[in-house]
């Protein structure tokens, strides 16, 4: 007899924890697999936190977030990315992976079904899956991970709920073209699906972002997801934000005024002033970012492991096909003779056979060691 | 300058051990054009000199360095300039500006000891005609050199795998 509920017995046990696992035992590696910034947070963020606690800030705030910060984001989002929420259509989570929980439960009913372009973010299928949803996967592998809209389409059955869209894409680096950003709106609109798109890295973009949220008459086909964990390099502070028009707004603070009852307070006060003083330090970041990016990106071609050079975010995606091993392999050998962690891209989907992650927010010196263990590997498994 | 010089800067001023080829593949550009911008920045005299920052907060018999404000009688003619040639040519003037405020030259001069420095002062420095005062700081301790801090501030470590 199990005490534990139908519900949680259901999620699978991740095959990979044994792998990460041994990563996390290793000593004296270097790890291209971790899934956070590797800049601390901006000064003048950890001050005004700094403040706030003197001066005891320490309540609960309203359950939506504090106005002030629902203001900041609604006026950095349109200037950021010309994408228009009123301060009413903005509710604050505890980070991104809350308001993915959140949008989950308000909309998915049992069998209602979610396109979920792979390879993606591994939090999205169990949550789906908690709300008796289906989680549709299209493999994006050979249009180069970006999700066309006619492959979208061609997965939409009357029990289509929704498109799940998140880009810049988590593994692989990518952003869909501004082309197909307004075919895949027409097609939500026409089949009356809902778009709920995670943009975390939308501010890490190396070239211009177009976000599907800034097409115009579409809010009652969007949910806007976003944060500051990686942009901002807040990880640990754990703020994220929903938009959404005020209908959807409320019934997601349904759910989170009970289940949360608010976001941390201080960390609100310390993200008001992430949107309105950062944009410089946000640009060094970006810039380091993106010459890291170029870097592994050529490293890792030169040596036959093709690599598209991402659009954003933290992350280079190398196909590993032509080693002719599978992608968890790769990485225990690479872990064992080299001492460098990846992770292997069946994580994110099983589009992403054939592949391993690395994050390339890791200290130019060991970024390059680890790039050159890597090709020695190629080497001597060619 | 062009943007290219300009990132190539920005790279050199974080690591000057930057290779052509490390900043050919981050920005991008072939390693023969990072080699001409290089010397090119080297020719125009932007770069000046490709050095090391060094922590001597915890080197025993490290030459020790002061501050010193000097007020300065400018002269006809050639105002600060000739001054300041007789004062930057000694090689234990680190560094050497001209500021606005109470003072005119605020120098960093470096010496073995106390004794050096304040003999560098008063005999080489104060007795020079158009210098009207003097006041010296010693450093005690350097917290942070060119954006650089001295002591790693402890920090949480990341996780080291994490999807
Ligand atoms: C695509 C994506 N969404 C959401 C998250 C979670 O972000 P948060 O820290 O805001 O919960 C991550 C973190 O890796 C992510 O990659």
């Amino acid at each position: 007899m199990t005490f534990l509920s139908d519900r949680v017995n259901r999620i699978p046990p991740s095959g990979i924890r044994v792998f990460f696992d041994l990563v996390l035992s290793s000593k004296g590696i270097i790890s291209l697999g971790v899934g956070e910034p590797d800049f601390l947070t901006p000064w003048n963020i950890r001050d005004e936190a700094i403040y706030r606690v003197e001066k005891g800030f320490t309540t609960y705030t309203s359950n939506k977030g504090l106005e002030e910060l629902r203001g900041a984001i609604s006026h950095y989002l349109k200037q950021q990315f010309s994408i228009a929420y009123d301060k009413h259509e903005i509710l604050i989570t505890s980070g991104v992976s809350e308001a993915v929980d959140l949008v989950f439960r308000s909309f998915i009913n049992p069998n209602d079904e979610i396109i979920l372009p792979e390879p993606s973010y591994v939090c999205y299928r169990p949550l789906i899956d908690l709300c008796d949803g289906k989680a549709v996967p299209l493999d994006t592998s050979l249009t180069d991970f970006i999700p066309r809209a006619s492959d979208i389409e061609a997965l939409v059955t009357k029990n289509t709920k929704a498109i799940l869209l998140s880009y810049p894409n988590n593994p692989t680096g990518q952003s869909i073209p501004p082309s197909e950003v307004s075919k895949i709106a027409d097609i939500a609109v026409k089949h009356n699906l809902l778009i709920i798109t995670d943009e975390i890295y939308a501010d890490l973009s190396f070239d211009s972002f177009q976000s599907i949220a800034s097409i115009p008459n579409m809010k009652n086909h969007i949910i806007y997801l976003n944060g500051f964990s990686k942009a901002h390099s807040m990880t640990g502070w754990r703020i994220g934000y929903v938009c959404a028009n005020e209908e959807y707004i409320e019934a997601m603070n349904k759910i989170h005024q009970y289940s949360a009852l608010c976001a941390p307070t201080l960390s609100q006060y310390a993200a008001v002033e992430a949107c309105q003083n950062s944009s410089d330090e946000v640009q060094k970041m970006r810039q380091s970012y993106l010459e890291r990016a170029r870097y592994f990106t050529k490293m890792m071609n030169d040596v036959g492991l093709t690599t598209i050079m991402p659009s954003g975010g933290l992350y280079c995606f190398t196909s590993i096909q032509s080693l002719s091993m599978s992608s968890l392999s790769f990485a225990e050998k690479l872990l064992k003779e080299y001492q460098v962690a990846v992770v292997p891209g069946n994580v994110f989907g099983e589009s992403g056979e054939g592949y391993f992650r690395a994050c390339i927010a890791t200290d130019f010196n060991e970024l390059k060691i680890a790039a050159k263990k890597i090709q020695e590997f190629v080497t001597e498994h060619d | 300058m062009n943007l290219i010089q300009n990132q190539i800067l920005e790279l050199l001023k974080k690591n000057a051990r930057y290779s052509n080829g490390d900043i050919s593949n981050m920005l991008n550009v072939s390693e023969s054009v990072v080699e001409t911008e290089i010397q090119g920045l080297i020719e125009h005299g932007i770069i000046r000199q490709f050095t090391t920052i060094i922590n001597d907060n915890n080197i025993d018999d490290y030459p020790i360095r002061a501050l010193v404000e000097l007020s300065i009688r400018p002269e006809k003619g050639t105002g600060y300039d000739a001054i300041a040639q007789r004062i930057f040519s000694y090689d234990n003037v680190v560094s050497h500006y001209l500021v606005s405020g109470k003072y005119d030259f605020l120098l960093v001069v470096e010496g073995s000891d106390h004794k050096d420095i304040a003999h560098f002062v008063f005999d080489k420095l104060a007795t020079i005609e158009n210098v009207k005062s003097t006041t010296t700081h010693f450093i005690f301790k350097s917290y942070k050199e060119h954006g650089v801090l001295m002591e790693e501030a402890a920090s949480s470590s990341r996780l080291a795998i994490l999807p």
